[in-house]
């Protein structure tokens, strides 16, 4: 790759600087062989005009051996100066100027008509080429040793006539040729130098006015990826001004466009990081790009672990459930919206709902996780208590129309066992009436606040009044009924029919699961602002596993047990709602004195209305004070 | 080449995961089924534990694949090496979920069990040493390997304490004495589970620092 600015500043000067070189040579080696030529034709002028002159003195043809007195007459002020030699043939010199004998050692002592000697060999190149060649003229250019001075460059031409059999040569000095030459060529050199010069100058601006802004532009373009506010400076050359001008309105459009799309990714961004679901966006490769915090209390990951950073982890890095993640590989596979809910393996049995929504063009998935775990119970208990309730239906109902149907088919039966079929009937009548009663004050439980009104209550009178009503029932398992309670008064804010339920429904259970001969123990102690009553039973007791579970509806420690007390399995589930209705606490523990069983109700005696008043009165008062 | 080889350990971690994330959700699912003597859930973890055998061979497939093909070096090197190791331990430690499952099906019968909430302690911090164990070893996180290095201690308090609660209760309930095996047996599925964690941890250590600290006492 070749720059600009060493393609303008270096190698066009360089081609150019050559290409003129080139050039001056060619012109000068063209002018000196036009500057020869001249000459020659000049020497060619002065020749001919000597052979005028011989011819006009001497008869044709002129003999070697002749002593001709033209030789003197030949000389005057013209031939004089010229260095010329006449030769006869190949070896007679018939005449030597004067100024070549001056000039040059070897002519000086030669006699006019003495003839040549191979060794002096005056018969040179150039009178050959005369001789031979068919224009009869012959020049050259060489160096002479023989002349008196330094040595120097001469030029020598000759003509041959073929008629007379002579050749006419003169010798010049090429100096003043030369001279004229090297001070050409002194003014083409320094023209050329100033040209080069020139060029290298306007090509250094030139290159300037391009170079420099487009390096500018790239060092603008690297850095606007930093900062999206910067501007590029006009320069003065236009073109450059319009490659400028469009590219800032570029940067100002992007920039804008980016500030938009900042501002909708932060608004996107918030909305995620704040939905209290968990929610991951996975890209093409099923790295994370977003999440937020939901997902961590979620799938149990620890952040810190991560240094509080999940972008760019594979999605199997941080999810650790298989089941979630063949989910997510199978709707990326198919490219398919998938919902399921997923149990997580802890103690707690967590359900979640996850969906998966892959994005278009395979270019990622979206992970929704929501905790489902209240509702998967509610709809599992919804489940278990319809099926508990019908059956809990079906037994008595079949029970009665079974004695009903004995009693209509059967034609003789005694009146006797009429009355006792009968009265099993009514037996059956009665459960399943309790059974509805015991659905009916749970379901007004759940809307509570629709149904029951709290007014004050004396706790003691209510507790005194179930265990009025439940003595007979003790006296027949001849079990003691103890009321431990030395308080004359307990009042609370409270519902009198449910707290009638409450206790009614611990002590007739404690009296059920008594054996004969038992006892059964209401106590009573204040705790902080709580009431707290014990309804202490010597009975079976309860296993410590299932102290939580009695408290559901239907649920029976034992089941045969229970259904011969005539037990409807609803009783401690309406003990925990009602108690929930007072702000109250229901829990039960193992006898601590050794056998049977102990609830224990925890009622606050100031409801958080009065809480609320008396905490104003005491303000009122700081106030006032 | 190294794109092929960093996609054969990309896969390598991904089984490795997958296997991790199955044991501990065996270990889960294995404890609850005792909390809540669920059989159907026991069988389960027992049937899984087929599927954690499986990607044991996918994981030494993948492993030897690697050593094999790719000549791996350094860190690719170490890690592949250890991958090997830690590969046969998450195996032990499904196994041992499935030994627990095998009691729990046993223990189904069983109205109350003794030293319940012991178990559950071991069972969480086991968990949580198994999940913490493989983050360890995948991220390189040195660290986290020593704190699960020192949970061990707690792990094996933990499994004292229910042996020696679990020694007066078979004492007085000689009719139970099955019933205190099985929860022994338990315990010390567990117990190895941590210690199996810990295993992998030093391998997450030597995969970091180049440095074998097995059978150092500090």
């Amino acid at each position: 790759m070749t720059k600009f600015s060493s393609l303008v500043k270096v190698y066009y000067p360089l081609i150019f600087g050559l290409g003129l070189i080139v050039s001056i040579l060619f012109f000068r080696s063209a002018l000196k062989d036009e500057m020869i030529n001249i000459k020659l034709t000049e020497l060619d002028q002065q020749i001919f005009y000597i052979k005028d002159k011989m011819n006009k003195l001497v008869p044709s043809p002129i003999s070697p051996d002749t002593n001709h007195p033209f030789i003197g007459q030949l000389s005057s002020e013209f031939i004089n100066h010229l260095q010329i030699l006449i030769l006869k043939g190949k070896n007679n010199i018939l005449y030597c100027g004067e100024r070549l004998k001056e000039d040059h050692d070897n002519y000086r002592y030669r006699d006019c008509r003495q003839s040549l000697k191979d060794k002096d060999n005056y018969y040179d190149h150039e009178m050959r080429m005369a001789r031979n060649s068919p224009s009869q003229t012959g020049f050259g250019i060489r160096y002479s040793n023989t002349l008196s001075g330094s040595p120097e460059k001469i030029l020598l031409f000759s003509r041959h006539f073929n008629n007379h059999d002579y050749s006419i040569r003169i010798i010049v000095s090429f100096k003043e040729i030369q001279d004229t030459l090297d001070r050409i060529d002194r003014i083409v050199w320094i023209f050329a130098f100033v040209m080069i010069s020139i060029l290298v100058l306007v090509n250094n601006l030139l290159s300037n006015m391009i170079v420099k802004p487009l390096q500018g532009i790239i060092r603008f373009l690297k850095d606007y990826k930093e900062d999206r506010s910067l501007r590029l400076s006009y320069t003065s050359v236009e073109e450059v001004i319009h490659l400028q001008y469009f590219l800032n309105e570029m940067a100002k459009g992007v920039q804008k466009q980016m500030s938009e799309l900042t501002q909708r990714k932060n608004q996107v961004e918030t909305v995620i990081k704040n939905v209290s679901e968990g929610v991951i966006l996975l890209d093409h490769k099923l790295k994370v790009l977003l999440y937020n915090n939901g997902l961590f209390s979620l799938l149990k990951i620890i952040p810190e672990l991560y240094d509080y950073d999940l972008f760019g982890k594979y999605y199997y890095e941080i999810i650790r459930n298989n089941p979630l993640n063949n989910m997510i590989e199978q709707s990326v596979r198919e490219q398919t919206r998938l919902s399921q809910n997923i149990h997580l393996s802890t103690l707690e049995n967590q359900t979640l709902e996850v969906i998966c929504i892959p994005l278009p063009h395979k270019s990622g998935l979206v992970v929704m996780i929501n905790d489902i775990t209240e509702q998967y119970k509610l709809v599992e208990i919804k489940k278990s208590f319809v099926e508990n309730a019908s059956h809990e239906f079906k037994t008595p109902i079949s029970i009665i129309k079974g004695y009903l149907e004995t009693i209509l088919k059967t034609d003789d039966i005694s009146v006797e066992d009429q009355k006792r079929f009968l009265e099993k009937v009514l037996r059956n009548a009665d459960r399943l009436n309790n059974l509805i009663k015991d659905l009916i004050t749970l379901n007004k439980l759940d809307d509570s606040r629709d149904y029951f009104r709290k007014e004050p209550v004396n706790v003691l009178d209510v507790i005194e009044s179930c265990l009025d009503i439940l003595s007979l029932k003790a006296e027949t398992k001849n079990i003691q009924l103890v009321n431990a309670i030395t308080e004359d008064s307990l009042e609370l804010m409270g519902n009198q029919e449910l707290l009638e339920t409450i206790f009614f429904n611990l002590i007739d259970n404690a009296i059920t699961y008594t054996d004969h001969e038992g006892e059964v123990i209401v106590a009573f102690k204040e705790d902080g602002d709580r009431f707290v009553f014990s309804v202490i039973d010597t009975g079976i007791g309860i296993s410590g596993n299932y102290h939580q579970r009695i408290f559901e509806r239907f649920y029976r420690v034992d089941e045969g047990r229970s259904r011969k007390s005539g037990g409807t399995g609803l009783g401690l589930s309406i003990v925990k709602h009602a108690v929930m209705f007072h702000d109250g606490e229901v829990y039960c523990e193992a006898n601590p004195t050794g056998k049977g069983t102990l609830f224990k109700v925890a009622l606050p005696f100031e409801s958080d209305a009065e809480k609320a008043l008396a905490s104003m009165g005491s303000i009122d008062g700081e106030t006032n004070s | 080449m190294k794109i092929r080889l960093d996609e054969e350990i990309n896969r390598l971690r991904k089984t490795l995961l997958e296997m991790g994330n199955g044991v501990e959700e065996a270990i889960g699912q294995a404890v609850r089924a005792l909390k809540d003597r669920d059989v159907v859930l026991a069988k389960q973890v027992i049937r899984n534990d087929l599927l954690i055998n499986r990607l044991e061979v996918e994981v030494d497939k993948i492993c030897l694949k690697i050593f094999a093909l790719k000549q791996p070096i350094a860190i690719d090197l170490r890690f592949v090496a250890s991958s090997l190791k830690v590969n046969n331990d998450l195996e032990r430690m499904g196994d041992f979920a499935s030994r627990i499952a095998e009691d729990v099906i046993s223990l189904a019968s069983e109205p109350d069990l003794p030293v319940l909430d012991e178990l559950y302690k071991l069972t969480e911090l086991g968990q949580q040493m198994v999940k913490n164990c493989l983050e360890a070893f995948m991220q390189k996180n040195v660290e986290l390997a020593q704190r699960v290095i020192k949970e061990d201690r707690q792990m094996d308090d933990y499994y004292e304490t229910v042996i020696r609660k679990i020694g007066p209760y078979v004492h007085e309930n000689s009719e139970r004495f099955e019933t205190g095996l099985a929860i022994i047996n338990i315990g010390k599925c567990l117990e190895r589970i941590g210690d199996h964690a810990t295993n992998i941890c030093e391998d997450a250590i030597y995969l970091t620092e180049g440095e074998i600290i097995k059978h150092q006492k500090t």
